[in-house]
């Protein structure tokens, strides 16, 4: 057998999860059995690498998983390439209980015909692939958009019968240090748990950035802190001084905080005396970036600090054995990094602390399978009947920012318990509230401006309110000039309108429907906030300065259940203001329309971003004569991206554009103009990205031919009639 | 089934009078002698001497009940090929469904192709037929279980050639295994018909000469053509019928408990537009597959696809 077919099969094993990853063929030579062997509690298995499966080796593929199915907790399959799409597509049980975390999608861009293969993560399309609708992309090469290659209906068939994945921190913390891989590509919401007993621990699983509450996790805490970093994604900028501020709240209040599964990019960025609680802070454990000198693989391995303690003070990083072939592996760390390293304090991190952060962490998983209701319950039932041994009372707090809002439980008791929930107001941006905000949103032409009042009655918190009344705002006050323009001109009504009214109604009707659904209707939340950002910058490059909130105002509620805050929201009110006159230039300018040898254009106005994302400028086809020389290229209602390089904006400047290219292009000797444009389908709900050319004939120079001699007549030997009928066949 | 009399050999049924037209002039080209109508055969229709019925799936019903037991009906499926492909593995007068989209004429090569070989008898063999002249044409003997790996592996740098996506050379690859597989593992038998390989296809296989297989793949830029014959002839017609029926039928949802007949024959009809099986009893089985290599990946997803089988002697 040739040895580019032979499956390769690579082991990665860390406790209770173990991730295999294919490379080769699965044919006949898989081997269930053997690959199965070992495997438990949590498999993740790398597909990336599966060239080919054949039918039997599918039959084979069904035995391993059936082993699986009956070893494994969970199974997470990621990076499938397509045909192995197909495959869980076509055959049934292909995937057994697994969940797919990212797969290959096929792209094709029409403008420089090139194939790609785009990895997508299900966590980040999990809308989009519900609606079997992946969008486009835009080409590596060219920049335009390129498209699913597939069917989406059939391709996405199975992914789209998929629950959403949410691996355990755990399994997202192996993948990121041994396999290097993230879950999401999208910025991760920073997800907060925290416990206190013995301790206060408090486990990160996310990005650090500028949305880190850490003001309200340093409230409160005392005596020993453990801090569990190993789900810690991205630390940027913002949320590392966040970070830092929060260490130094701290300082004072506790007597150790201990970071436990440091990473190495937090290393990096906040091994720093500031950030270390006035010295208080003592690193457990990190991990570093390790090469192993035999199978020459990078992983990030973990460096126990009292184990290396007196290898790192010489500011060196320990020689580890690598966990796959046993080979040495060596750290890839700066000298600067090693030489902070070897200041780090011996942890005297005990074997009560670990068996202290091993039941909370189970205590955790336990919480996060059950509703919130229920985790209350069990806490309850838990400490009345000491299971959990703990003598004191425990306070649970669960903090999921950005997800769901603060659930704290506290002091749960069957005394105490009533099922009523009590709502009130705890603080608010300012005593009185302001007389101008409006409980309905409004747009009212008041001393020479137009003024949009916009609320959002359950934000997370005030900021993320004022984003998100600023983009329904922003929505408002498009559809206010929309309906203006639409009133004088029936043709842009018709054309324009036509184009985003019915994805605007759909998305605001799913989004209505989705009632108390809080779980769902953030995923739809997510999906119209993309489209307000789209509409704010197609706006700010229309208007060419950006449209803030006049004013603001926020109130602060609370929501307690036995005595228990349940969760705390935030209602946010805001004004825009925006000067009439403006209003009317804009309108002016964004329905001038100009004729261009039959065909009308007119500026890309900001509604359509409800349609086509990601797009800010354009010109839209408004009508099309048939004797424009534009009618076999091009029809109404698609939009204009780009001619030859330039992208279109102005309907004015097409002409002269247009000629430009023209002439360059004869002056090239290619007489012909690639235009760009965006359309929308209506019966697939999705805006497609294609590119015409416009050509004509090159003017020719004057050419002399001259015909060589030859007696060749093209004829041959043998039978000239049908080869059908040929005697000698 | 040779054509003889002035008598049309050729009954065409569909209710598009486009598609008849069109039917017309192909069957002129070849030569053949045709009468058209836009309603469902009925018995009267069949003069004496009518070999062949082509009808659309619209009337494919009122066709079974009306065609001669010796009339080869050739089914003209309406986008989906599900229930004609059923039909096909009851009937045994069915062996041939053309896959077009609604409303879309056949390709007349294809109607040529069937028609001329069900009535003049061409001994047809490998990928030649299916090819523009001076088409790039491969073949090797494929006498081991090694030389079907080589061959294999082979494939896909031949398809990059082409500037195929990379997903259409490893699904080529995929499909060369399968029909390869077939041809080395699942065809041999001994002289009592007992099967020599099938039993472990994990064995390393030798083939004698007389037991090779014969692979081709070839291109004319327009067609891939990918074609497997072994020389036992032991392919029968519900096994293609039957396995690509009970495959498609499970609505995308292949259920492979109980042996799992059938991803084979579904890897054959999902791999190309059209797949050709000329069984010849007891002599050769040839399973040819073909793929537009002018179509991107989703309108090649979403096409009818065409299932051809001829019996031979």
């Amino acid at each position: 057998m040739a040895d580019e077919s032979r499956l390769e099969v690579r082991k990665v094993v860390e406790d209770k999860i173990i991730a295999l990853q294919f490379n080769g063929t699965i044919d006949e030579s898989f081997n269930a059995k053997q690959i199965a062997e070992g495997i438990k509690d949590v498999l993740i298995v790398d597909l990336s690498g599966v060239r080919r499966i054949s039918s039997f080796g599918i039959r084979e593929w069904l035995e391993f998983l059936k082993i699986a199915n009956e070893k494994c907790e969970s199974i997470y399959f990621i990076k499938c390439p397509p045909r192995l799409i197909d495959q869980f597509n076509m055959v049934a049980n292909f995937g057994g209980k697994g969940r797919i975390l990212s797969f290959f999608a096929p792209y094709h861009c029409d403008y420089c015909e090139r194939d790609d293969s785009v990895l997508l993560e299900v966590a980040d399309h999990f809308e989009t692939i519900k609606d079997k609708k992946i969008p486009d992309q835009p080409c590596e090469k060219c920049g335009n958009a390129e498209y699913l290659d597939e069917d989406p209906e059939s391709f996405l068939s199975f992914l789209s019968s998929q629950d959403k994945p949410e691996p355990d921190p755990e399994v997202i913390s192996f993948l990121a240090h041994r396999l290097r891989y993230k879950v999401s590509s999208k910025r991760q919401k920073l997800k907060i748990d925290k416990h206190v007993g013995e301790a206060t621990y408090i486990r990160f699983i996310g990005d650090l950035d500028g949305s880190f509450p850490g003001r309200k996790i340093a409230e409160g805490v005392e005596g020993v802190v453990v801090m569990d970093l190993h789900g810690l994604g991205d630390i940027l900028d913002e949320g590392a001084s966040i970070w830092i501020q929060m260490m130094k709240t701290m300082e004072p209040l506790v007597q150790t905080v201990y970071l436990m599964g440091v990473p190495h990019q937090f290393l990096e960025k906040l091994l720093i005396p500031e950030a270390m609680a006035g010295g208080k802070a003592k690193i457990v454990d990190f991990f570093l970036p390790y090469t192993c000198t035999v199978c020459n693989t990078t992983m990030d391995l973990r460096v126990p600090v009292d184990e290396h303690y007196e290898v790192l003070k010489f500011a060196t990083a320990p020689e580890l054995p690598c966990p796959d072939c046993k080979g040495k592996a060596f750290a890839q760390a700066q000298e600067g990094l090693l030489a902070k390293l070897a200041q780090l304090p011996k942890p005297d991190f005990g074997k009560s602390w670990v068996k202290f952060v091993e039941t909370v962490k189970d205590e955790l998983k336990k919480a996060a399978s059950a509703t919130p209701a229920s985790v209350a319950a069990a806490e309850a039932g838990a400490v009345g009947s000491g299971i959990i041994g703990l003598a004191i009372t425990i306070v649970l707090l669960i903090a999921a920012v950005g997800v769901g809002g603060w659930f704290l439980y506290n002091k749960i008791s069957k005394k105490e318990a009533s099922d009523e929930v009590i709502t009130a107001k705890a603080n608010a941006s300012q005593d009185v509230p302001p007389e101008w905000i409006k409980e309905e949103s409004l747009v009212i032409e008041k001393d020479g401006n137009l003024n949009i009042y916009t609320s959002v009655l359950e934000a997370e918190d005030e900021k993320s309110g004022v984003n998100d009344a600023e983009g329904w705002a922003f929505d408002l006050l498009v559809e206010h000039m929309g309906n203006k323009i639409a009133e004088k001109d029936g043709v842009w009504k018709a054309v324009v309108r036509g184009l985003y009214y019915q994805p605007r109604e759909d998305l605001l009707s799913r989004y209505k429907s989705m009632g108390k659904n809080r779980d769902r209707q953030r995923d739809v939340l997510n999906l119209i906030r993309d489209i307000h950002r789209d509409i704010a910058t197609s706006f700010k490059i229309a208007y060419g300065r950006e449209l803030k909130a006049k004013e603001t105002y926020w109130e602060k509620y609370t929501e307690t259940q036995n005595k228990v805050v349940r969760r705390e929201y935030y209602k946010v009110y805001i004004r825009m203001e925006f000067p009439l006159k403006a209003v009317d230039a804009m309108i002016a300018s964004l329905s001038e329309r100009k004729e261009i040898d039959g065909m009308t254009l007119v500026r890309f106005f900001p509604g359509l971003n409800w349609a086509f994302q990601k797009t800010a400028k354009g010109l839209i086809v408004l009508s099309m004569k048939p004797e424009s020389k534009f009618n076999s290229l091009l029809k109404p209602s698609w939009i204009l991206t780009h001619l030859g390089s330039n992208e279109l904006m102005v309907a004015t400047e097409f002409e002269k554009q247009f000629e430009s290219e023209r002439k360059l292009g004869e002056e090239k000797k290619v007489c012909s103009i690639p235009i760009s444009y965006k359309y929308w389908k209506p019966e697939e709900r999705i805006a497609q990205a294609h590119a015409a050319a416009y050509t004509w004939a090159c003017p020719k120079d004057p050419t002399i031919i001259v015909r060589p001699p030859s007696n060749n007549t093209n004829t041959g030997p043998g039978f000239q009639g049908n080869i059908w009928d040929d005697p000698t066949k | 089934m040779t054509e003889t009399s002035n008598k049309p050999s050729i009954l065409a049924c569909d209710k598009d009078v486009m598609t008849l037209r069109r039917l017309e002039k192909v069957f002129f080209a070849a030569g053949l002698k045709c009468q058209t109508k836009e309603t469902a055969p009925a018995a009267v229709d069949f003069a004496e001497g009518t070999r062949l019925l082509l009808v659309s799936e619209y009337y494919l019903q009122f066709a079974l009940t009306v065609a001669p037991p010796d009339c080869a009906i050739l089914v003209l499926a309406e986008e989906d090929t599900i229930s004609a492909l059923g039909t096909a593995a009851k009937d045994e007068r069915v062996d041939h469904v053309f896959g077009r989209r609604a409303a879309n004429p056949v390709r007349p090569w294809e109607v040529l192709h069937v028609v001329r070989r069900l009535l003049k008898h061409y001994d047809l063999e490998g990928i030649k037929p299916f090819l523009h002249w001076g088409a790039r044409m491969h073949e090797t003997v494929v006498a081991s279980s090694e030389d079907l790996h080589h061959v294999v592996e082979w494939v896909p740098t031949f398809c990059e050639k082409l500037g195929t996506p990379p997903k259409v050379q490893e699904t080529f690859a995929e499909l060369a295994h399968e029909l390869l597989m077939n041809a080395v593992y699942d065809a041999p038998v001994d002289a009592d018909g007992q099967k020599l390989f099938a039993h472990d296809r994990k064995q390393e296989v030798v083939l004698t000469e007389e037991q090779a297989a014969l692979f081709s793949m070839g291109t004319d830029g327009e067609t891939l053509a990918v074609s497997v014959r072994d020389p036992f002839g032991r392919l029968e017609r519900r096994h293609v019928f039957g396995g690509m029926h009970r495959a498609l039928a499970a609505n995308g949802q292949l259920d492979t408990e109980g042996g799992g007949a059938g991803l084979g024959m579904m890897y054959i009809y999902q791999h190309g537009y059209g797949s050709f099986f000329t069984i010849k009893p007891g002599i050769s089985t040839e399973v040819t597959v073909l793929y537009d290599l002018g179509l991107n990946r989703r309108e090649f997803t979403t096409l009818p696809r065409s299932v051809h089988v001829f019996h031979e002697r």
